[in-house]
């Protein structure tokens, strides 16, 4: 929701953000990070794998 | 529109919005290669171009638009009102089009028509990503001119606050976001590329007021629910050369519904509390159906008169020889010949 009591840009005069003033940018952040980890994770997991499918 | 020191950005501004015009048509071009007529595929972009998107910025992409002041619809980027609506408006043209020759077997399964180079391939997609800055830079509405919303500050084209600085995060959130994504279920270069795109197009709609990292998340659920949706079309028959239907038309109208979701409850334009429309998903969703509806219908509709004109399709020898070889007096690829490998589209199925 819009985090000011009116619905209007002409109240905002700085952070404009979704979520400003509340929790969700932080979990959005921690979301994101740990997708970014996850995704290092499986890939450096099937690369190996895939890398020892041609070392005979 | 020659120099004139009172008047910096109608030039960039008629500029931007004919180069929209042009995306348009170049989004359909992708989705046609290889067996569409040069007078047909002009015809239909030039309705697209200069008809189909502009009657949907009317409505969605404008101030007094209806669906803007009565439903709250906010597109910044234009995700709906121009690629939904050219992805949608190519989708209408391959049904009266029909695939390539060799793209489905007798059994209705598909063979992957691979490109001549990859490296190119990327090369050309990431020449899009860079353009893509230009193109939402451009959506900007500089301060300080005549027809500005505001003396000091940008704005939106609702006139809604934007920062160069929000725009340009979030951009490369998107981008990121998209990449890894495609690239976590496809592995595939061209499909990370067009990831990307997809991670630019799905957050478009909201990228004056996402805070980054939501835009990184929503661009990584487009980049994986991309190839999927592109299989999922060609599973059914339609053959479109480089997923711009799905990249353009499916991942748009997701950004669309997407802000709907997040943005719920932020005023759509600028206006006094209570006056000015909010966002809304309904809103989003009605808006979503219209841009769908400006393409499709009118790419259905053209491309069906032109196919009963015989002005749409390629006659077969024609494409079998290749358009290069039939309109072009060179060889573009000589070192492929005529026997360019084909494989299945989805080997494990």
């Amino acid at each position: 929701m819009f985090p000011y009591s009116e619905a209007s840009w002409s109240v905002v005069d700085g952070a404009m953000f979704m979520g400003w003033g509340g929790s969700l940018p932080g979990i959005a952040t921690f979301i994101a990070a740990v997708i970014c980890v996850v995704v290092l994770v499986i890939g450096q997991r099937s690369e190996s794998a895939k890398a020892k499918a041609f070392d005979k | 529109m020659g120099p004139n020191i009172a008047d910096q950005a109608s030039g960039v501004f008629f500029g931007a919005f004919a180069m929209f015009a042009a995306t348009t048509a170049s989004i359909m071009s992708g989705a046609v290669i290889e067996r569409i007529q040069t007078v047909g595929f002009i015809i239909l972009a030039v309705v697209l171009g200069s008809f189909a998107w502009v009657v949907a910025a009317a409505w969605g992409w404008h101030a007094d638009g209806w669906l803007v002041t009565q439903w709250g619809v906010h597109d910044f980027g234009a995700a709906g009102l121009v690629h939904a609506v050219a992805g949608f408006f190519a989708l209408g043209v391959l049904i009266n089009l029909g695939p390539r020759i060799g793209k489905f077997n007798a059994d209705g399964s598909a063979n992957h028509i691979p490109g001549h180079n990859m490296p190119l391939t990327v090369t050309g997609l990431m020449l899009i990503i860079v353009g893509f800055w230009g193109f939402l830079m451009a959506c900007v509405i500089v301060p300080g001119e005549s027809w500005s919303w505001f003396a000091d500050k940008p704005s939106t084209i609702y006139g809604t606050p934007i920062t160069l600085s929000a725009l340009s995060f979030n951009i490369l959130m998107a981008i990121a976001g998209g990449i890894i994504g495609a690239w976590l279920l496809t592995r595939d270069p061209f499909w990370m590329m067009s990831g990307a795109l997809a991670g630019i197009i799905s957050t478009a709609s909201g990228l004056d007021i996402y805070f980054p990292a939501m835009a990184f998340i929503i661009a990584f659920s487009a980049g994986i629910i991309l190839k999927p949706c592109a299989d999922w079309l060609e599973n059914r028959g339609i053959d479109d050369a480089v997923g711009a239907v799905t990249v353009h038309g499916t991942i748009g109208l997701y950004g669309v519904v997407m802000l709907g979701i997040w943005g719920s409850g932020y005023p759509a334009l600028q206006g006094a509390a209570g006056e000015a429309p909010v966002i809304s998903l309904v809103g989003q969703i009605v808006g979503a159906i219209v841009f769908f509806l400006c393409g499709f219908v009118p790419g259905y509709l053209v491309s069906l008169l032109l196919k009963k004109l015989g002005m749409l399709r390629i006659p077969e020898g024609a494409e079998i020889a290749g358009m290069d070889l039939v309109k072009v007096p060179a060889s573009g690829y000589p070192e492929w010949g005529g026997d360019a490998p084909v494989t299945p589209a989805h080997p494990a199925e």
